[in-house]
């Protein structure tokens, strides 16, 4: 199934392909927009534009802008991990202006037909679908939070989302990036999220769904952790062991 | 972790069990052939579904919170006995819930395929083949387990009132739990690296 570049309410979907992309200016002032908190990962999402990037060795990496009656709306930035039969999504975001009229679900639909190619490129049948790490309603400070984490596990919910019963800690960054540099991410922790595979017709179809690969596909594969991290362990501890 | 509210959470849940228990002659039999028509095709055992040793699935039965504790109170079952699995129900309380899966099965289903704890079994087991499910909106859904050979003699009064005891419960129950519940039948739940001697029971 090809991707629809045309969305809900005129949306225009463009890629945004190589360091020189006109584009990616707009998409960087777009990104810092809707997360004002995560401007320091600009370089990320320049490493991204450019697909295949050496410090993301393990992944095939996507940048999407969203364009709607003459403005930019959203930002979508996302990866195949090459390794593995899955993706993982890292951001989706819209203005809020733009919000609650199908974009979100749209462009969720288009990430799951683009990881499809993206695997059948890498000698895979197709593609179960893909992680994303969203916060846990229990970890906000104030009552806004919660709310807005529990309205944005609930919008992944209605795409079919499941959420993975493993604990889950989000790496503050990739290993070992050339971009970002450990001293610019001292203030950062690293902070428990759920898990959340949004899975594709193929990965809902599956009677059986491996989480072993999941978390080896995230912290391994994406972020480059090593197998006996602390964070890997603690996510695999119950899965193996029992308890701990 | 906080002892403190642990207690207090798993006194109002044994108090929820024992009231459950308590009304228990009032539940309508469920008119399921289990001796007649099943050879205990829903409780967790090895065997139970055609899959490779190394891809032993899934959690079949998953407990209530504090159900574990519960049912090892009232049987003397070792903890080892279950697998657990952790709920955070907040970013400092963490509640570990009990589970039967086909890599820890049922250690209750006796040689002749009766429950060795059938008057106090878990709420999970006695709702079989009624699925509950939480929805996105947080709406309490049912399902029929199609796989129970005796289905069509479900009592409907049976029925009603399992779907009472449930709806009791939900406001109790973690929206993480739910998570859980949900993701059961989708469990892989060991790597292919799993050494054989645990895919049997302790």
């Amino acid at each position: 199934m090809p991707i629809e570049f045309l969305g809900p309410g005129g949306a225009i979907l463009h890629e945004v392909k190589g360091s020189d992309s006109p584009l990616l200016e707009i998409s960087c002032n777009l990104f810092t927009g809707i997360f004002p908190e995560d401007q320091r990962y600009i370089p990320y999402i320049r490493a991204c534009a450019q697909g295949t990037h050496p410090s993301h060795p393990n992944t095939y990496d996507h940048v999407w802008l969203i364009e709607q009656g003459c403005e930019w709306v959203g930002i979508r930035i996302f990866s195949y991990i090459k390794t593995r039969n899955f993706g993982h999504g890292a951001y989706i975001g819209l203005t809020p202006k733009s919000r609650g009229h199908g974009l979100g679900t749209w462009l969720v639909q288009q990430t799951l037909t683009q990881l499809d190619d993206d695997a059948l490129q890498f000698g895979r049948d197709g593609a179960v679908g893909y992680l994303i790490e969203v916060e846990r309603p229990i970890d906000a400070e104030t009552e806004i939070e919660r709310h807005h984490a529990e309205k944005r596990l609930q919008f992944h919910r209605l795409c079919g989302g499941i959420v993975l019963p493993v604990p889950f800690i989000e790496p503050v960054m990739i290993e070992g990036v050339d971009y970002i540099s450990p001293v610019e991410l001292q203030a950062e922790s690293p902070r428990p999220m759920h898990l959340v595979l949004i899975p594709s017709a193929l990965g809902a179809s599956l009677p059986n769904l491996d989480l072993v690969d999941f978390v080896h596909g995230l912290y391994l594969d994406v972020y480059r952790l090593p197998i006996e991290h602390v964070f890997v362990q603690n996510s695999l501890s119950y899965l193996m062991g029992g308890s701990k | 972790m906080n002892i403190e509210p642990l207690a207090r959470l798993k006194t109002e849940w044994f108090e929820r069990f024992n009231r459950i228990l308590s009304h228990n002659e009032a539940i309508p039999y469920s008119n399921l052939k289990c001796l007649e028509l099943c050879e205990a095709s829903c409780c967790p055992r090895i065997g139970m579904r055609q899959m490779p040793s190394e891809k032993i699935a899934s959690a079949i039965v998953v407990l209530l919170p504090f159900e574990m504790e519960y049912l090892i109170e009232k049987s003397g079952a070792s903890r080892t006995l279950f697998r657990v699995w952790p709920v955070d129900l907040t970013p400092d309380l963490r509640i570990e819930i009990g589970m039967f899966d086909l890599g820890k099965p049922c250690p209750f289903l006796q040689d002749n395929r009766m429950c060795g704890i059938h008057e106090h079994n878990p709420l999970d087991c006695r709702t079989f083949p009624l699925l509950p499910s939480l929805s996105p909106s947080d709406e309490l859904e049912w399902v029929l387990g199609d796989n129970c050979p005796s289905l069509a003699f479900l009592n409907p009064v049976f029925s009603e009132k399992i779907k009472l005891i449930w709806q009791d419960l939900e406001p109790a129950l973690p929206r993480t739990w739910w998570d859980l519940y949900s993701f059961a039948d989708h469990w892989t739940g060991w790597s292919q690296s799993q050494p054989e001697e645990l895919t049997r029971a302790d």
